[in-house]
């Protein structure tokens, strides 16, 4: 029996397309990319079927493009508290942190923004402070709350007893144990 | 919504048949030339707002998915037909433009 290696491979490649369209495809759009997909099967031509797959990956482009827009507050919030914690360290004389780099990470419904800290005591170190944006689907009408994040951040510093010190420093340098 | 040529597009393909027959991812993508990756944002906005109707029939062939089918309901037809004419008018209102 003769395999056809090209066909083949597009297979392959159009069955990794769709896997990857409905892994990251949101749970209100995935019954879309099961019907894309199952029109595939109606495709002869080989180009033409990958072309077909190719969509689902734009289409999830789209979507995250989307989500990323309408949550613009919350983004533009974290960014900004994220830069501010990266640059006033109050622990410094001078009250400017040094060799410090921000991670805005997006997790779910949760906006994290954190600052990587290469301080002489301590090697490096990573905190990440969450924020609630109050939505979970895509397509669902959003109301981000970007306030929620600071509502967060003073009640972790409540809880910490960091009293009036800047939460989000304090918390990026956490003492080493010597 | 917004009405984009390809949306105006895949309006007239649905309303062709007097919006009553059932019509196929695939076969919208034939008629109107337009790749999935726009068509498929292009039918999920129509079924948010509405205006289309959709279902799931079992493939002839065994061991084939069931295919989605659309069909434009009573608002997508008067949306259709309110969207065809506007973008008529405003081809109309081009074409004399450009011929002044």
């Amino acid at each position: 029996m003769r395999v056809d290696i090209k066909q083949f491979l597009a297979d392959a490649v159009a069955r990794c397309l769709n896997r990857c369209m409905l892994l990251l495809l949101p749970a209100n759009r995935r019954a879309w990319g099961h019907a894309l997909v199952a029109e595939q099967q109606e495709i002869s031509n080989r180009q033409e079927r990958l072309a077909w797959a190719a969509g689902g990956i734009a289409i999830c482009l789209n979507e995250l493009t989307q989500r990323i827009c309408s949550d613009g507050p919350t983004w533009t919030a974290g960014i900004a508290f994220g830069i501010v914690s990266a640059l006033v360290d109050l622990h410094s004389t001078t009250r400017l942190a040094v060799h410090a780099v921000v991670v805005v990470v997006r997790v779910g419904s949760c906006v994290l923004v954190g600052k990587v800290g290469m301080a002489m005591d301590s090697f490096a170190c990573i905190e990440f402070a969450p924020c609630r944006t109050g939505h979970d689907t895509i397509g669902a009408p959003t109301r981000p709350t970007a306030s929620t994040y600071f509502m967060d951040l003073f009640r972790r510093r409540s809880a910490h007893g960091l009293g009036s010190r800047c939460a989000a420093t304090r918390l990026m340098h956490k003492p080493t144990d010597h | 919504m917004r009405m984009s040529s390809q949306t105006v597009a895949v309006l007239h393909a649905l309303k062709e048949g007097g919006g009553r027959t059932w019509s196929y991812g695939y076969d919208l993508s034939k008629v109107t030339g337009l790749k999935s990756g726009t068509l498929y944002p292009i039918l999920a906005r129509f079924h948010d707002e509405g205006w289309l109707k959709s279902k799931w029939e079992q493939s002839a062939e065994p061991g084939r998915p069931p295919r989605h089918l659309y069909r434009l309901t009573a608002a997508g037809l008067t949306a259709a037909s309110r969207a065809l004419e506007t973008a008529s008018a405003k081809s109309r209102t081009q074409g004399l433009a450009y011929e002044s």
